[in-house]
């Protein structure tokens, strides 16, 4: 079953094509970008036709579950190829690495999602990792972009080591690196357990920037090339979540006694934490990244609920949330591009400023803020739901009090935009690349909001799939 | 299909304008959408049944079946005449226009934006379809004070959206609960308005919930003590933010008031009808004394609808079918006299360049047409026989004073109190010698003179002739007393 692989074949080929771009036109920064999007719409296509297939190549694993997420994450690199085409237009970096590092990130996230068994999953999930930290740090005559790589880098090594030992003992106490044979020698008795899970925890929890160990995220995402955060914030915050549910649900299941109450208070902890601290941002970049904070908590709502509705629905979070920040990221972008700035207040009279790009930003801030019907009330819906359904109401409650709080600092956003009315505000280009990205982002965001049924439908099969223990 | 069409009508009176981006085309653009909704609302009226006590005009069709939740609209007694109400003050907020000419286009279509939301909640037979319009609502009457307002804008919009929203958050989460006590009971996923009254609620949660319920609606209303965002929001809104606002915005809490609560938890509700009708006189006098203190004509208007909407809540309250006939009128009839008393002062805005009374005097002499009808609409206001408030105020006082005997007969001192600060205030801006520090330049405008006409006319016609939608109420109040097992 080799040609389950093809799309990650594809985009790591084009990935090659992508660098090899640059050697041969360093002039011409559009032939790059070209090769990395014709890559990623090639393995868009493949990867839809696979719909329904199953199938297994040695411990590269295909099914519904993998084949939903590996569109989510094809998805995501599209409006951040999007995105960077005219992000990079103007800066003095050659861009052939760049695209390169971005396309190969993306194989690792593809097949973390098809990882079933743990050296195949660490492996993927470094492919991610080490190529997301050069990019972080890929505006290297920038301070602020030297300075988040190299915190990226620091906490992302560390991290990586507790995950390591973390999975080592997994493998000492069950003999086994298949996720399911885990799943069956599982004990929650052993008190060694207590040591791996912590490890897995903090490790996990790093690349999720879950409270405590968020402390990185404000600083690289606001340090981060813009497009670059696109991706930090709806693609890798994904992987890990994607990552934590394989780990956790499937093969961690039965010592789950000992993991969900600490996932719980700790996803308490980081809504609440995100949400307050959000409030006192000033810089729109900041802002959202402890919004991201903030719903990494709403997600894990649904890993601690341990119900099929309840990772489903954690499921929906990573996409819909994906779409809003990816969206929301790309308006930031525009503004660098533009030169607008990233304050809140710089954002004043953005609607006289870019129409679209304006309604697009408002819509984001609704739906990131959760008001009905868009798609980010949804996917808190159900994970609120799915809270109250595994008896931990309080989650529900806490996180309702924070879809509250939240709306006052989306709103200030939104005040600006409409709201202020700076004295020199003209009409500036949108460009068009960075504009279907957000009007992509924003159709989805809307559809979702409008009619969820077949997403929820799609993510409870994708959960049935990967998790079947957890289907009533 | 007709209810459809009338939010279809309002959505396009939204959006078209938004397009054209052109502030001239936008303005006709909504008006002719606007219009169009209310012969729509007008063809609804017609097909109406006035013999049929039930749901009419109803469609429905599954939305996300994993809910239970369904597009399900349907108009009775109660919501065709508010339906009505709303188009016609889409319509006459979009001709009376703008108080300055700034993003004009943005500006029609956020009113009609408001209308369709306020429209949508009382078609709404699903509650959490109810629970959307109502918070579509709040968007553009957010949009329409922080942009378009006066000089504390940013306070009054901050703290609408800060009151409504909280309301709304405790309306969604008792929602949720009699969604799941229906899945528990019944094993059936639903949030349909008719489904829900079969529940059977423990009776120590049923107070609280009903708390819960009409919590937000009272905000909305607004009630004494939950008022103090409305003469903020009032005085710096636009004058049509302040027409929609008074003329609708706070029916939405009357009517969800009488809709919601009262059917499902009848019992409570009569337990907690001597506190409620308290309250309910309470803002009768607080609206009316504190209107008489006022120097700002507008602010004036907004603390007499805190008093006028207190008649709504007192009907509410008594549950006898002549109170809640006249609560139903009341809304309908304050829902066309103070967009009136509000256009009226924002005229006077417009021409005389300020709406301080004390500032005022004798402006009858220059602005004769507009003396006209303020004078008409502070008649109106003040309940006088052949307006329709007259006839709204009166019948839910002989209601109550069914209910409550003598309690109810506290009202009637403050019903003097409204004639006097209306007149009162007409008597110190509008007559006597004119204020020779004024500079007033021109009278009423066509397009104002078109949206008060219409409003006056709506005002003047119920009064003398009711029963145009008063039939339709009764049959629904009738109907409503005995499905809750009477008084």
């Amino acid at each position: 079953m080799i040609e389950l692989l093809y799309p990650e074949a594809i985009v790591a080929l084009f990935a090659f094509f992508a660098v090899f771009a640059t050697v041969f036109s360093k002039e011409d920064k559009g032939l790059s970008a070209y090769f990395s999007l014709a890559g990623i719409i090639l393995a868009l296509i493949y990867v839809w036709t696979l719909q329904g297939v199953e199938g297994t190549f040695f411990t590269f694993t295909f099914d519904y579950y993998a084949w939903l997420m590996k569109l989510i994450f094809l998805m995501v690199t599209l409006f951040v190829i999007l995105i960077s085409m005219n992000y990079m237009e103007n800066r003095e970096e050659s861009v052939g690495e760049y695209y390169g590092l971005i396309l190969i990130a993306t194989v690792g996230m593809m097949v973390v999602v098809s990882a079933r068994e743990l050296i195949t999953l660490y492996v993927a999930f470094e492919t991610a990792s080490l190529s997301s930290y050069a990019l972080v740090s890929y505006f290297r005559r920038d301070k602020f972009s030297n300075e988040a790589g190299f915190k990226y880098l620091f906490f992302g090594a560390f991290s990586s080591g507790l995950i390591l030992y973390g999975l080592s003992l997994v493998y000492g106490l069950t003999g086994s690196t298949e996720l399911s044979a885990i799943g069956a020698a599982i004990s929650a008795e052993n008190p060694l357990i207590f040591l791996a899970l912590g490890m897995l925890i903090a490790g996990f929890g790093y690349k999720i920037s879950s409270v405590p160990f968020h402390m990185w995220t404000p600083d690289v995402y606001q340090g981060a090339p813009t497009s670059v955060t696109v991706f930090l914030s709806a693609g890798s915050k994904a992987m890990g979540l994607a990552i934590f549910i394989q780990v956790f649900v499937i093969g961690l299941y039965n010592a789950s006694i000992d993991w969900r109450i600490v996932l719980a208070v700790i996803a308490a902890i980081t809504m609440t934490l995100g949400n307050t601290v959000a409030l006192w941002q000033q810089n729109i970049k900041r802002m959202l990244a402890y919004s991201s904070i903030a719903h990494a908590g709403y997600a894990m709502i649904g890993i601690v609920a341990l119900s099929d509705l309840g990772v489903a629905s954690a499921l929906f979070h990573i996409f819909t949330h994906a779409l809003m920040k990816a969206g929301a990221f790309g308006v930031l972008a525009f503004a660098a591009f533009k030169g607008l700035g990233e304050t809140v207040d710089d954002f004043g009279g953005l609607w006289k400023k870019a129409p679209v790009l304006a309604l697009a930003m408002t819509v984001f801030m609704f739906s990131l803020a959760g008001f009905p019907p868009l798609g980010g009330f949804w996917s808190k819906y159900w994970l609120f739901t799915s809270a109250v359904g595994s008896g931990f109401w309080m989650l529900a409650l806490i996180g309702v009090i924070n879809s509250v709080i939240s709306v006052f600092y989306y709103a200030r956003v939104i005040r600006a935009i409409y709201v202020l009315e700076p004295p020199k505000a003209v009409r500036v280009g949108q460009p068009i690349a960075i504009s279907v990205a957000v009007v992509v982002c924003l159709i989805g965001v809307l559809l979702i909001g409008i009619y969820p049924q077949p997403f929820i439908d799609a993510f409870l099969r994708a959960t049935s799939v990967v998790a079947p223990q957890l289907v009533p | 299909m007709i209810l459809s069409i009338i939010l279809l009508l309002l959505f396009l009176g939204t959006i078209v304008p938004w397009i054209s981006r052109n502030d001239k085309a936008g303005r006709y653009l909504a008006i002719l959408f606007a219009g169009l909704a209310v012969l729509a609302s007008l063809y609804a009226y017609t097909l109406f049944d006035f013999s049929n006590t039930s749901f009419q005009l109803e469609e429905k069709s599954e939305w996300i079946p994993a809910l239970g939740i369904t597009y399900h609209l349907a108009v009775d007694g109660l919501s065709l005449p508010l339906v009505i109400l709303t188009a016609f003050l889409a319509l006459a907020a979009c001709i009376y226009g703008t108080d300055e000419n700034r993003r004009d286009y943005q500006f029609y279509g956020l009113l009609n934006l408001t209308c369709l939301g306020t429209a949508g909640v009382f078609m709404a037979l699903d509650l959490f379809l109810f629970f959307v319009f109502w918070e579509v609502v709040l968007i553009p009457m957010y949009f329409l004070i922080a942009i378009f307002g006066g000089p504390r804008k940013t306070y009054a919009s901050f703290k609408f959206i800060v009151y409504t929203h909280v309301g709304s958050v405790i309306m969604i989460i008792a929602f949720f609960v009699l969604h799941y006590m229906y899945l528990d009971q019944f094993g059936v996923r639903t949030f349909d308005f008719t489904e829900f009254a079969k529940l059977n609620v423990d009776p120590t949660l049923a107070p609280l919930l009903f708390v819960a319920l009409i919590f937000g609606f009272l905000v909305k209303m607004p009630v004494v003590p939950f008022h103090t965002w409305l003469p903020a929001a009032h005085v710096e809104a636009p004058t049509s933010g302040s027409v929609l606002l008074a003329g609708i915005l706070l029916k939405m809490g009357g009517y969800g008031l009488l809709r919601i609560p009262l059917t499902y938890f009848p019992e409570v509700a009569k337990e907690f009808a001597v506190p409620l009708a308290i309250l309910a006189i309470i803002s009768i006098f607080y609206g009316a004394f504190a209107a008489m203190a006022q120097e700002d004509y507008k602010s004036l208007i907004a603390l007499s609808s805190v008093s006028h909407m207190g008649y709504v809540l007192l009907g509410a309250a008594a549950l006898t079918p002549a109170a809640l006939t006249g609560a139903a009128f009341q809304m309908f009839a304050h829902g066309t006299v103070s967009p009136l008393l509000f256009m009226m002062a924002g005229s006077l805005h417009h021409k005389a360049g300020t709406r301080l009374i004390p500032k005022l005097g004798g402006v009858a002499h220059k602005m004769p047409v507009w003396a006209v009808f303020m004078v008409a609409a502070s008649l109106a206001g003040l309940g006088l026989p052949f307006t329709s408030s007259f006839v709204a105020e009166f019948t839910v006082l002989v209601g109550s004073l069914q209910a409550f005997n003598v309690l109810a007969l506290f009202v009637f001192p403050a019903a003097m109190a409204t004639a006097g600060y209306l007149l009162y205030a007409m008597r110190r801006a509008v007559f006597g010698p004119f204020n020779t520090n004024l500079n007033i330049h021109g009278d009423l405008n066509t397009q104002e003179f078109v949206a008060m006409f219409l409003l006056l006319i709506l005002t003047i016609l119920l009064g003398v002739y009711p029963r145009l939608i008063l039939d339709m109420i009764d049959a629904y109040s009738v109907y409503f007393v005995t499905l809750i097992g009477g008084v």
